[in-house]
């Protein structure tokens, strides 16, 4: 039966997940000012409850683990980059990627290890056929020997080990593949984090690799393909980070205009409302929009399995939302919400990203597009 | 619990009516806009679908969802908005006495509709003016003694010199009314229609009420003041269902069309300028029909649903402009041309979101 009520329980754990956005908000401004890394806990936060473990023992009376998951990372992403591990673990990770492709042996190995993904390089983003990052299998000692550049890599210093997409050569075969580089490699060499415009307490850097050699066993089996496939549950956390931003931006202005006496009259139409009522209404319409478009996302993948479609629409839809309803708010604000005074400005900053990783809106729509039209992308580029 | 999934029930009478719109209603469209009225074929298969019946539900049977009207209106309104205009409005005034009618006004709209025959009525909010405000109607009941006199003039009265019966929201001495005024009643006059925009077919006219004096027990509502916000949440919540419907019209016909056009060297859709546009109404469609839903949830579950409506409304309206508008663009001259269904969407969806208050579920 169709419905969009949160049950109680579900209420309960969504408040909890605002409580630490609420925790970890009071000092977005410090690690966006000093550059320094967001920690996976923060002392004020230790005692708090681990949401998702809550989540998962009460999981048949909710709406479904992906669908409460993701609710749970907006709410923990109000007003700032979440800082928990355990907020972060379906987001960024490649131990999931390694629990998907793996052999039960490479399973075992690095079971629990905090793994980067790594995909992107200088001259490559979106497009992986133009990765440049080379692996040369050396038969003499049975290795992998890789060279290369990655950048905007997630995690790169707080990783332990590196996933990294790359082409391979061995003997007469040639393609693309997979391999897990373990931190302290000797050839790897990780830069300095990235002077970003927000999501400045985020880790993120590059690294080279440089005559890099790893055990072959290191090379994941799966082909790109499946590989890609897995972005297709976690592409949605993107939209939820976006408008977790949004929401937050949407509050405080709603706030500022209740003080300033406007009310917020939902009955007439926008002719005979106040301009900036008016506007408001639209950036709300805009953010609840992308949010049932992030739910439905979410419910399908729960019913029926990630997605690339879904993932793609959500992508587009929820990067689009935040990218307005943050310009939308500053400008409502006026000349005050580009102060360092409030967290407005650094929402704005920190919420643009979410339109270019993990696929650009552009790249999205070239997915959909073909999809509707039933294109290849040789048809359509 | 969140859950986008219909009912078995749900789904059935979707595909019911989705076959009936693409078979029987979409090829009656172009004629009935041209000739400004709805052939005699589509409204007996408008009368056919039952919804009107479903709507005058007895006491004690189960109340018919607006989930479930939302989803029949998208379905219809992909075939023709005025069809759903002309289904929408008599199904929101039923909807509007069964649920908030005394017994008497319930048992009197059960009985003098029990005929076989399309049935025409329609909720009047929209007055004649610019810059209306449907919060503050000039329409006026004073009371004369023991009568009550009605007053004042109506616009956008869908099919309206077929209709039997009205609700009329006007200003009365607690604030705001709705009032059942018969159509033959003295004092009530019905224009002809001056033309529109779009929704041509749907004959929207003014009505004039010239000091009619209105019957005892006319204010819809026994004890309690009938909310006329929420007959404005469900009018706003059907727009946006009939607005959908349009959206998932015009993508499916720029679809085909766009494939096999070839301008400089490929077919349209591949360039990304004009596949990004589709790729979007593939994102926007879906949302307008979910923000739908959750209004329509919101009055099936607590009747009160103001805020999710307008949002609905809003998100719609938004939607709904864009995507009729790149109907015409990207088909060039030939959406320019009334051969084509585009020019009608366009000023149809022009119209509609427009006025407020005209349909229901």
């Amino acid at each position: 039966v169709i419905g969009f009520d949160l049950t109680s329980r579900e209420q309960e754990l969504v408040a909890l997940a605002r409580a630490q956005g609420v925790i970890a908000r009071k000092r977005a401004r410090h690690y966006d000012r000093s550059h320094e890394l967001v920690p996976d806990e923060l002392p004020e936060a230790a005692a708090a409850p681990n949401v998702r473990e809550q989540l998962e023992a009460c999981v048949a009376e909710t709406s479904g683990f992906p669908l409460i998951d993701t609710l749970l990372l907006l709410e923990e992403t109000w007003g700032t980059i979440p800082f928990r591990k355990t907020s972060n673990d379906g987001v960024f990770l490649g131990g999931k990627l390694v629990s998907a492709l793996g052999t039960p042996e490479q399973r075992a190995r690095w079971e629990g290890v905090t793994i980067a993904i790594a995909l992107t390089e200088p001259g490559a983003g979106s497009d992986p056929s133009r990765i440049r990052a080379n692996a040369i299998y050396d038969a003499s000692t049975d290795e992998w020997v890789l060279d290369g550049e990655k950048v905007f890599i997630s995690l790169a210093h707080s990783a332990q080990a590196i996933l990294v997409f790359s082409r391979f050569i061995k003997g007469e075969e040639k393609g693309m593949s997979v391999f897990v580089v373990e931190k302290g490699t000797p050839g790897l060499t990780v830069g300095e984090q990235h002077d970003k415009m927000g999501q400045r307490g985020w880790d993120t850097a590059g690294f080279t690799l440089t005559e890099c050699r790893i055990p072959a066993n290191n090379r994941l089996a799966g082909n790109m393909k499946h590989t890609l496939a897995v972005f297709n549950s976690s592409r949605p956390y993107v939209s939820a980070i976006g408008l977790g931003f949004a929401r937050a931006a949407l509050d405080l202005t709603r706030e500022t205009l209740t003080e300033a006496g406007f009310e917020l009259d939902y009955d007439r139409a926008d002719a005979h409302l106040p301009a900036p009522v008016a506007r408001f209404f639209s950036l709300e319409a805009s953010y609840e929009a992308a949010l049932l478009g992030l739910l439905h996302a979410k419910w399908t993948e729960h019913t029926s399995g990630p997605d690339k479609i879904e993932a793609s629409m959500t992508k587009v839809g929820a990067a689009r939302a935040a990218r307005r309803i943050l310009d939308g708010c500053l400008a409502l604000l006026g000349a005050e919400a580009a102060s360092e005074r409030h967290l407005l400005e650094m929402w704005l900053r920190d919420a643009r990203v979410c339109d270019i990783y993990e696929g650009p809106g552009e790249v999205n729509r070239l997915i959909l597009a073909r999809e509707l039209l039933g294109y290849s992308p040789a048809e359509l580029a | 619990m969140i859950s986008f999934a219909p009912t078995d029930e749900q789904l059935a009478a979707r595909e019911v009516l989705e076959a009936l719109s693409r078979d029987v209603l979409r090829p009656t469209a172009r004629d009935n806009d041209r000739e400004g009225r709805i052939c005699a074929k589509a409204l007996s298969a408008l009368e056919n679908t039952g919804l009107i019946e479903a709507a005058l539900f007895e006491d004690g049977e189960a109340r018919p969802s607006y989930v479930s009207g939302a989803i029949a209106l998208e379905a219809i309104a992909y075939a023709d908005a005025s069809l759903a205009v002309a289904i929408a409005a008599p199904l929101g005034f039923a909807r509007a006495v069964m649920q908030h009618g005394s017994a008497a006004q319930r048992e009197r709209l059960v009985s003098n509709w029990s005929r076989p025959g399309f049935k025409s009525a329609a909720v009047l909010i929209q007055e004649p003016g610019f810059f209306f405000d449907v919060t503050k109607p000039k329409t006026r009941v004073r009371r004369e003694g023991q009568r009550l006199i009605l007053s004042g003039a109506k616009a956008y009265a869908p099919r309206a010199v077929a209709c039997s019966d009205f609700l009329v929201v006007a200003a009365d001495e607690s604030g705001v009314g709705a009032y059942l005024v018969a159509a033959d009643a003295p004092g009530v006059v019905i224009r002809e229609p001056d033309g529109t925009l779009g929704l041509k077919s749907a004959g929207l006219a003014d009505v004039r009420f010239d000091n009619v004096a209105l019957g005892e027990g006319a204010r819809l509502g026994s004890d309690a003041d009938v909310d006329v916000r929420v007959l404005i949440a469900a009018a706003r919540t059907a727009a946006s269902a009939i607005m959908t419907g349009v959206c998932g019209a015009v993508l499916d016909y720029l679809t085909p069309y766009l494939r096999q056009r070839v301008a400089h060297g490929s077919a349209l859709a591949q360039k990304q300028s004009v596949a990004f546009r589709l790729a979007d109404m593939t994102i926007d469609i879906p949302s307008m029909r979910w923000m739908t839903w959750r209004a329509a949830a919101g009055l099936d579950a607590s009747g009160e649903a103001t805020r999710n409506a307008r949002l609905a409304h809003i998100h719609c309206v938004e939607q709904a402009l864009w995507i009729t508008d790149e109907g015409v663009q990207l088909m060039g001259g030939h959406g320019y041309m009334r051969d084509h269904p585009v020019e009608r969407w366009y000023r149809d969806v022009r119209t509609l979101s427009q006025i407020e208050g005209m349909v229901g579920l």
